[in-house]
């Protein structure tokens, strides 16, 4: 067990994860995703209402005695996810060091992943309608393999992510690519 | 030698006539793939052949001679020249398509020999190219001396064009080579009773499967099997003698079958090493040959189901990058070595890429959290729920049979204890080895450069305990290493990250 160890010792860590400056997403990110979350939530809300009371449209048996239990439940759990990702959006942190980049999520499961620039195979910057009011962007980097991407960073500030775009290219723009 | 060989391809030529039998190849498979389609159509117009039989055979001989003319005119339009580096192919009477391959955009050439090829020395090549998916590359009859003359041609004109693997087309070895494995009968007997291959027959079997299962149907009412299969009219010694030997006799079926299977697949194994490649040549209908390049091996498995274990074999697969890409023509993903002994698979595995085997490796148990967390989540709640099931039972009627819910968790219990004891993981300075299954084992070898991206994972208990799980995402496979020290994750993750950055060594 201990030449095991010492073996790990050994290896060489020029990089390691203790040392990346881990930066918070735009402040108003959250802000955003929750005033979105609750609008939509009470446009979900809102319609169901308006069917149980001024349509026809009944509830099967079960469910009719507690029609006004079910409404407070469904609002309640509409509103725990709300709160919910407020918490889990003020944990996503995203760190750029001179030749990786990484990006750290979750709430009860923390997960940091870090993609080398060297590995990179596309990086993408998108812009829903709200992002474009609201000035903010996501950064989406895919590598080889997984059919998916890395992983996509959302709430970044405009600027921030064409220059980080710009920046992964460079170091991607290697000739063994 | 190779140059008056190339010569000869000069000028825009046909292929030799045997192609044709490619063609009604091409054409039975299209008709398969189409049966769903095709048989209610049939169905539709019997009725009409049926009243006027005179024009159904007019109709039919019709239908016959198109058949003739398109297999003939797509030999006589299917043309190719190999001039200046590039593969020029055209083909099609109606829709004419050209294609134009440069040598160096060619990743991979494969030669396959089907067996209405043999009797005449032929054999179909193909260009595996990493852009279109669709377009066929693919010169569909040539003699097999040619053939492999081309590839030659080929490959080193692709290898040195990339610096990467110039010094390894340098040491070329002759087709001619001694392989490195060759598997006999009994190997792939093995093989078959070890490794469920029936798939691999019913694949081939399956447009006349529907056939086979009503003439099934036919003979069993014939036997009378309801009064077989009735406890009352048999007894129950009897009966149970009937129904063991009905499961007996329909393993020994699927067996044999099995066995079948492997030999169509992997009759004549041969794996060659030459010139930065891993080749094999199989198959008892078609001749498969296929290659994998050494540098775009991503890991190796080394794994044994629980049948292969009793055998004491291995099944050697050497991984690639999956993925769209290599999927067109077939491409092989991976390349697969049937029912090893564990030291051939060793030493075989080298040459991949070297490294220690990991049969003298010592591999460190993950935490025993793992078993916790897996009952908290399967086993507590179908605990749970086998509990009220009981409960419930037993208000109508005591069964004792009802206990026999209780089986379910035990179950789950054990097969997440048995899960804990395989997962073991063994980290070097260049490599990270990986133990994992369930009756049977995986060992897999990954070189740490060849890595994409990590992540390094912890949850708010995983924390206070001080576990974490580590990630290496690879182009094949993700190397999952869960709850170990958060030491020896972030050890690994950062080793990952800095092999793959530094390191002058290209992954593929």
């Amino acid at each position: 067990m201990n030449s095991t160890d010492k073996e790990q010792e050994s290896i060489a860590d020029r990089y390691t994860l203790d040392e990346l400056e881990l930066q918070p997403l735009a402040s108003h990110y959250r802000h955003i995703r929750c005033a979105l979350g609750s609008v939509m939530g009470a446009v979900i809300i809102g319609i169901a209402w308006f069917t149980a009371y001024f349509t026809e449209v009944e509830l099967p048996q079960p469910f009719r005695v507690w029609e006004t239990e079910l409404f407070i439940g469904v609002s309640l759990l509409i509103a725990l996810v709300i709160f919910y990702r407020w918490l889990a959006d003020g944990h996503k942190r995203y760190a750029v060091r001179s030749a990786d980049i990484s990006y750290q999520h979750g709430l009860l499961s923390r997960s940091l992943i870090s993609q080398p620039a060297s590995r990179i195979q596309h990086i993408e910057v998108s812009q829903g309608p709200v992002d474009r009011i609201a000035n903010l962007a996501q950064l989406h980097v895919y590598s080889a393999g997984s059919a998916l991407q890395t992983f996509s960073i959302p709430g970044l500030p405009t600027p921030v992510a064409h220059e980080l775009r710009s920046r992964l290219l460079a170091q991607t723009d290697n000739p063994d690519d | 030698m190779t140059d008056a060989m190339l010569e000869q391809f000069s000028g825009w030529q046909r292929v030799k006539p045997v192609a044709m039998l490619y063609f009604i190849d091409k054409l039975i498979r299209a008709v398969i793939a189409n049966v769903i389609v095709l048989v209610p159509m049939f169905l539709g117009v019997r009725s009409f052949f049926n009243q006027n039989t005179l024009w159904g055979y007019a109709i039919l001989s019709a239908l016959f001679c198109l058949l003739i003319a398109y297999v003939v005119s797509a030999y006589l339009t299917f043309q190719f020249k190999i001039e200046g580096q590039q593969i020029d192919i055209r083909r099609g009477l109606f829709s004419k398509l050209r294609l134009n391959i440069p040598f160096d955009k060619i990743q991979d050439v494969k030669i396959e020999q089907p067996f209405y090829y043999r009797m005449s020395d032929s054999c179909v090549v193909i260009f595996d190219t990493a852009g279109s998916a669709k377009q066929e590359a693919t010169i569909v009859a040539m003699t097999v001396a040619n053939a492999e003359t081309l590839r030659e041609v080929v490959q080193q004109t692709a290898s040195t064009m990339s610096t990467l693997t110039a010094t390894e087309t340098s040491t070329s070895v002759p087709a001619s080579a001694s392989p490195l494995l060759e598997r006999n009968i009994s190997d792939l007997v093995i093989h078959g009773i070890t490794n469920n291959r029936v798939f691999l027959v019913l694949a081939a079997l399956s447009p006349f499967i529907d056939d086979a299962l009503r003439q099934l149907d036919d003979t069993l009412s014939f036997f009378n099997v309801e009064q077989l299969f009735s406890v009352s009219e048999q007894g129950l010694l009897l009966f149970s003698v009937i129904v063991a030997s009905t499961i007996i006799l329909f393993i020994a079926f699927v067996l044999l079958l099995s066995i079948g299977g492997s030999i169509i697949s992997f009759h004549g194994y041969r794996l060659f090493s030459e010139a930065g490649r891993l080749k094999r040549q199989s198959g008892l209908l078609t001749r498969y040959q296929t290659s994998a390049k050494v540098s775009r091996i991503q890991h190796i498995e080394y794994k044994q189901n629980w049948l292969d274990r009793v055998f004491g074999r291995v099944n050697l697969t050497f991984k690639q990058i999956k993925g769209a890409a290599q999927h067109q023509n077939g491409s092989v993903k991976s390349l697969i070595v049937p029912s090893v002994t564990p030291s051939q698979a060793s030493s075989l595995a080298q040459h991949g890429f070297a490294h220690p085997s990991p049969y003298d490796v010592f591999f460190s148990a993950i935490s025993p959290r793992y078993i916790m967390r897996y009952m908290m989540i399967l086993v507590l709640p179908s605990l749970v729920m086998a509990v009220l099931l009981i409960i419930r039972h037993c208000q109508e009627t005591a069964d004792v049979l009802s206990f026999l819910w209780l089986l379910i968790p035990l179950l789950l219990a054990i097969l997440i204890t048995l899960r804990w004891y395989r997962w073991g993981y063994h980290i070097t300075r260049e490599f990270v080895y990986i133990r994992n299954g369930l009756l049977g084992t995986k060992l897999s070898v990954y070189p740490l450069y060849k890595s994409q991206n990590t992540c390094f994972q912890q949850s708010v208990l995983q924390k206070k305990q001080g576990l974490a799980s580590a990630k290496l995402n690879y182009a094949s496979h993700l190397a999952n290493i869960p709850f170990v020290p958060e030491e020896t994750a972030a050890t690994l993750v950062n080793a990952a990250l800095t092999q793959s950055m530094q390191t002058d060594k290209a992954w593929m």
